[in-house]
C-alpha cells in the first residue's frame, strides 16, 4: 500500500473514531420493552381471530388502556390504523371513560371489571390470575416468550366467539370458585 | 483529500444498514424487519429477552457486517431468483465469468475461486472442485425463510470458501409451510421467452417431528439480445441460451436431530464460449453442475449453558460438466466431467454464560476425492484432506463486547495456518459499532490443483507452471449504525481487504490456461443502508456501496489501454465502483402491494478481445404487484414488470479473458400464480 492512500485510511479511521466515541452516549434498552412491544401486537392480532356479536357498533374498533400503562405506549409507537379493515382509536382510559364504548380493554387490574363482565368487550390484562377472575385473556411467561391464558366462560358471557385457530394457541382456565 | 472527506462525514450523517437487532436473533425470521409485521404464531416464538445461549448467537451474529432479506422481503418483490436478492445487497455485482455463466462479486473483487460460501441450510452448494457459484435462474426464492449475508470473511466458523464472504440461504421448516402451496409462473422478454417454471413447497410440524419438502423446476433463458463476440460474429439469444434447474430439498427434524437432502441439477447452454469467439451455428455447448448432498446434525443441550453440536456433511458434485451438442440432433460429445465427493464431519461445544459470554471450541475433519470420468488430465489426484481446529470466544463489557477467534488448519496438500480474529462491537440502546480484524486462509482446490497439471502435461509451447500456494486474507471493517426513531434506523461502514497470494487465472498465447499466484489485491470502500418505514407511504430501504483500489501492483485487475498504462486507477475490471439501491414496498390494502426497485451500477470496464469496452451506467427499474387471497382464499396473484424502462444490463466480465460482455435481458413481463391450501 503506497503511503498516499495509507495517509488517506489514517484520516477515515480517525474521523471515524470520532464520530464514534464524542457523539454518542450509551444508554440500554431494557428487556421489558421487548416484552411490551410485544403485548402490544399480540393485543392488536389477538382482535383479528375474534368475532364480536352482530349488534356491535362497526365502524371503528376502540381499544381502552390507561394512559399509564407501559403498552399504552407502545400501541402509539406502533402506529396501527386498523383492526379487521375498521379504523382503530385508542382510548386513554380515566375516571370518565364510558367503558361499555370499548371493544377492548387493557386492563392494569388483576380482576375484570364486574360491570362490563356481560358485555361484549374483549378484556385482556397481564395482572396474576386475571383470566381465572373472571378476565378473557391472560399474558406470561413462560420460557422467555409471551403466551396466553383464557377463559372460555368469560367469552361466553361476553358473547365473543375466540376462532379455532386462536383457542389452539390458548391455556385454557377456568374461573375461581369465589371463596365463603 | 478535502471532498473525500466531506463525502465521508456526510455518508456517516445519512446512510444505514441492515443493523442486526439486538433482540431474538435467532428467533425473528428477519432481525432486520420490524416485527409488527409477524403474524400471532410467530410472535409467539419471540422471545420477551434472550436466553445465554441466544445472546451467544446474537453476538456472534453481530461480530461481522450482515445484510439479512426475509423471505416476506422476496415474495413482495417478486424476486425471480437468487440474483434478485443479491442484487440489493450492498457491495455485490454480477459479472460474466464465462459460457453463458454469470459470477457474483463481493466489494470489488470476483468472488470465484472459492472466495465466497454459499449454502442452503448449512449444506455448501459452492462447487468443490474450483469453487465457483453459478447464478441465474439457479436458486428459487419461494421457500426462503430469510438469506443471511455476512459482508466480509466468516473462515473461523464457516471454513475455507468464506474468505471474502457467506451467503446462508435459510428454508423455511414444516411449521412455518404448515399445508401445501403450489406455484407456477411465466415471463416472456421483449423477444422471447424469459421463464416458465413449476414449484410445489410442503411441510408439517407434529409435535417434535418436523418435516418439510420443496421442489422446483426452471425453464429459462438468460437474455433475448445479440450476443457479438470480439471478432464481429454474433448469434440472436432469444431462445437459445437455456438455463435449465432442478432444485428439491427434503427436511426432517426430530427435537434436536436433523437430517436433510438436497438435490441441485443445473444445465447452461451457450454459444458465447469461454473466450473471445463464438461457437459455429452447428453446434453449442452445455455446462452442468449437479449436487447431492444429505446433512445430518444433532445438537444436546447439557443445560442452558452448554451443548455439544455434532454434524456429517456429504456431498457428491459433478460441476463444469462440458459437452458439445449439435443443433442438427447428432450425439452429444462429452469434453469433461469430474466428480468430488465432499465428507465433513463436525463436533463443536459451546458454553454459554447468563451474562452473554461464550465460549466455542470445535473441530472438523473433510476431504474431498475426485473422480474423473472425462478430462484432459491424465492421472490421479491425491485425496485432498484438511483437519480444523477452532475457537471463538467474547466476554461483555458495558461499554464493549470483546470477541477473539483462532482458526488452525492442517492441510494434507499445503501448509499449516493460524487464521486469527478479533472484534470488538457492542450496541448500546440505539447506537451500535463494530470494529472487526479477520484473517482468512483459502487453500487452493483440486480444480485449481488439476488445471496447472494439465497444463503441464499438455501446453504446446513448453511451459512449465507450479502449483499456487494458498491465499492470505486480511480485513479491516468498522461500522455504526444509530436507530433515530422506531421507524428510520442507518449504519454505515468502511472496509480495508487484502488478499495476498491472488490466485489469477491467465492463459498463454495459444488459450491453455492455468493458474498462478499474484503477490496481491487490495480493495477499501464503504458501504451504506437506511431503512424507514412510514404509515401511509410504507416501507424504504436504500443502499449505497462504493470500492476503490488500493493495491493492485501489476494491475491485473485493472483496465489497460494498448500501451499498457492503466485507464482507471481506482476500480477492477466489470465491476462499478459506485452502486445504490432503493426498495419500496406500499401495503396498499391487507391483501394488495405494490413493490418497486431501482438499482443503480456505475460506469464498468471489460475486455472484448484486446479491445477495451467502456460500459456506461445503469439504472435497473422493476416493479412488482402482489394480490393475496385474490377471489378465493389461499389463491396469490403476482404480476411483475423488470427492467421497465428496457435499460438492458451488460454482464462484463470480470477478469481479462477476452470475454465481450453478456447481454442481460430486455424488459420481462412475468406473471406468477400460487396456491397455498
Amino acid at each position: 500500500m503506497n503511503s498516499y492512500i495509507r495517509k488517506k485510511i489514517r484520516i477515515y479511521l480517525l474521523t471515524f473514531f470520532n464520530i464514534v466515541f464524542f457523539t454518542c452516549a450509551p444508554s440500554y434498552a431494557s428487556d421489558k420493552s421487548m416484552e411490551n412491544k410485544l403485548k402490544a401486537l399480540y393485543i392488536v392480532r389477538i382482535a383479528e381471530f375474534i368475532e364480536w356479536p352482530e349488534t356491535t357498533e362497526k365502524t371503528s374498533f376502540k381499544l381502552c388502556i390507561a394512559e399509564n400503562s407501559p403498552i399504552f405506549e407502545q400501541l402509539q409507537l406502533l402506529q396501527i390504523d386498523t383492526i379487521n379493515k375498521l379504523p382503530l382509536h385508542i382510548i386513554a382510559l380515566n375516571k370518565d371513560t364510558a367503558l361499555l364504548d370499548c371493544q377492548i380493554l387493557y386492563s392494569e387490574k388483576e380482576k375484570a371489571e364486574v360491570s362490563i363482565i356481560q358485555h361484549p368487550i374483549l378484556t385482556i390484562s397481564s395482572e396474576l390470575d386475571f383470566a381465572r377472575q373472571g378476565g378473557m385473556i391472560e399474558f406470561y411467561i413462560d420460557k422467555s416468550k409471551v403466551r396466553m391464558k383464557a377463559n372460555l366462560e368469560a367469552f361466553a358471557l361476553a358473547r365473543l366467539k375466540p376462532s379455532s385457530k386462536l383457542i389452539r394457541l390458548l391455556t385454557i382456565v377456568t374461573t375461581a370458585e369465589q371463596k365463603q | 483529500m478535502l471532498k473525500y472527506l466531506l463525502f465521508l462525514l456526510m455518508t456517516l450523517q445519512v446512510s444505514t444498514s441492515y443493523a442486526i437487532s439486538p433482540l431474538a436473533c435467532s428467533e425473528v425470521s428477519d432481525p432486520s424487519q420490524n416485527i409488527e409485521d409477524l403474524d400471532l404464531m410467530d410472535l409467539m416464538e419471540i422471545p420477551v429477552f434472550l436466553s445465554a445461549s441466544q445472546q451467544a448467537e446474537c453476538t456472534k451474529t453481530a461480530a461481522s457486517v450482515v445484510s439479512t432479506i426475509s423471505g416476506e422481503e422476496l415474495l413482495n418483490m417478486g424476486a425471480r431468483d437468487l440474483m434478485d436478492a443479491l442484487e440489493l445487497v450492498p457491495g455485490m455485482n454480477f459479472g460474466v465469468n464465462l459460457s453463458n455463466t454469470v459470477g457474483l462479486g463481493i466489494r470489488g473483487i470476483d468472488s470465484d475461486n472459492g472466495k465466497l460460501s454459499v449454502s442452503i441450510d448449512g449444506i455448501i452448494i459452492t462447487e468443490q472442485r474450483f469453487g465457483t457459484t453459478v447464478y441465474g435462474s439457479h436458486f428459487p426464492v419461494e421457500q426462503i425463510d430469510r438469506i443471511e449475508i455476512i459482508r466480509g470473511p466468516g473462515s473461523i466458523l464457516h471454513g475455507n470458501f468464506a474468505e471474502l464472504g457467506v451467503i446462508n440461504i435459510i428454508t423455511k421448516k414444516g411449521k412455518q409451510l404448515d399445508g401445501v402451496t403450489a406455484s407456477g409462473s411465466y415471463g416472456h422478454f421483449s423477444r422471447g421467452e424469459a421463464r416458465k417454471n413449476a414449484v410445489l413447497t410442503a411441510g408439517k410440524e407434529w409435535g417434535d417431528f418436523d418435516v418439510s419438502f420443496y421442489g422446483k423446476y426452471n425453464y429459462a433463458h438468460r437474455s433475448d439480445r445479440i450476443y457479438t463476440d470480439a471478432h464481429g460474429d454474433s448469434f440472436d439469444m432469444a431462445d437459445n441460451n437455456q438455463l435449465e434447474s432442478l432444485l428439491g430439498s427434503f427436511k426432517m427434524s426430530y427435537k434436536k436431530l436433523n437430517f436433510q437432502v438436497l438435490l441441485d441439477e443445473y444445465n447452461v447452454n451457450s454459444r458465447d464460449s469461454f473466450a473471445d469467439k463464438i461457437t459455429p451455428p452447428e453446434r453449442y455447448s452445455r455446462n452442468s453442475f449437479s449436487t447431492y448432498a444429505t446433512k445430518l446434525f444433532y445438537q444436546y443441550d447439557f443445560n442452558e449453558h452448554f451443548k455439544l453440536d455434532t454434524g456429517f456433511d456429504f456431498s457428491r458434485q459433478t460441476p463444469w460438466e462440458r459437452s458439445r451438442q449439435y443443433i442438427n440432433g447428432e450425439d452429444d460429445v462429452l469434453k469433461e466431467k469430474v466428480s468430488v465427493d465432499h465428507y465433513k464431519f463436525d463436533l463443536k461445544a459451546t458454553y454459554s454464560h447468563d451474562e452473554g459470554h461464550y465460549l466455542v471450541i470445535g473441530n472438523s475433519y473433510q476431504f474431498e476425492n475426485y473422480q474423473h470420468d472425462v478430462s484432459n488430465y491424465t492421472g490421479e489426484l491425491p485425496l485432498f484432506g484438511n483437519y480444523t481446529l477452532y475457537t471463538e470466544a467474547v466476554y461483555k463489557t458495558p461499554w464493549v463486547n470483546i470477541l477473539g477467534g483462532l482458526r488452525f488448519d492442517v492441510y494434507s496438500e499445503y501448509d499449516t495456518n493460524w487464521s486469527p480474529r478479533i472484534a470488538l462491537t457492542k450496541q448500546l440502546g440505539k447506537f451500535h459499532y463494530k470494529a472487526l480484524y479477520s484473517q482468512a486462509f483459502h487453500a487452493p482446490t483440486g480444480g485449481n490443483y488439476q488445471l496447472n497439471e494439465e497444463y503441464n502435461q499438455n501446453n504446446t509451447i513448453g511451459n512449465y507452471v507450479e502449483q499456487i500456494v494458498p491465499e492470505k486474507t486480511h480485513t479491516y471493517e468498522l461500522e455504526i449504525g444509530y436507530d433515530f426513531m422506531s421507524n428510520l434506523s442507518v449504519s454505515a461502514n468502511m472496509f480495508y481487504t487484502r488478499i495476498n497470494n491472488y490466485f489469477f487465472y491467465t492463459f498463454d498465447e495459444n488459450f491453455d490456461d492455468y493458474y498462478t499466484n499474484l503477490d496481491g489485491i487490495a480493495t477499501w470502500g464503504a458501504e451504506t443502508g437506511l431503512n424507514y418505514q412510514h404509515r401511509q407511504l410504507g416501507r424504504f430501504k436504500f443502499n449505497y456501496s462504493f470500492y476503490r483500489t488500493a493495491y493492485d501492483p501489476l494491475g491485473t485487475n485493472q483496465a489497460h489501454d494498448p500501451d499498457g498504462n492503466i485507464i482507471h486507477p481506482n476500480i477492477n475490471l466489470g465491476f462499478p465502483a459506485h452502486k445504490f439501491s432503493i426498495n419500496h414496498h406500499l401495503q396498499i390494502t391487507d391483501s394488495f402491494s405494490f413493490n418497486h426497485t431501482l438499482i443503480f451500477s456505475s460506469e464498468r470496464y471489460a475486455y472484448s478481445g484486446a479491445d477495451l469496452i467502456h460500459h456506461k451506467p445503469t439504472a435497473i427499474y422493476n416493479t412488482y404487484f402482489r394480490y393475496q387471497d385474490a377471489m378465493l382464499e389461499g389463491l396469490e396473484v403476482g404480476l411483475g414488470i423488470y427492467d421497465l424502462f428496457n435499460a438492458q444490463f451488460q454482464y462484463a466480465q470480470y477478469y481479462n479473458g477476452s470475454h465481450p460482455a453478456l447481454p442481460g435481458n430486455t424488459r420481462e413481463f412475468n406473471l406468477k400464480l400460487t396456491y397455498s391450501f
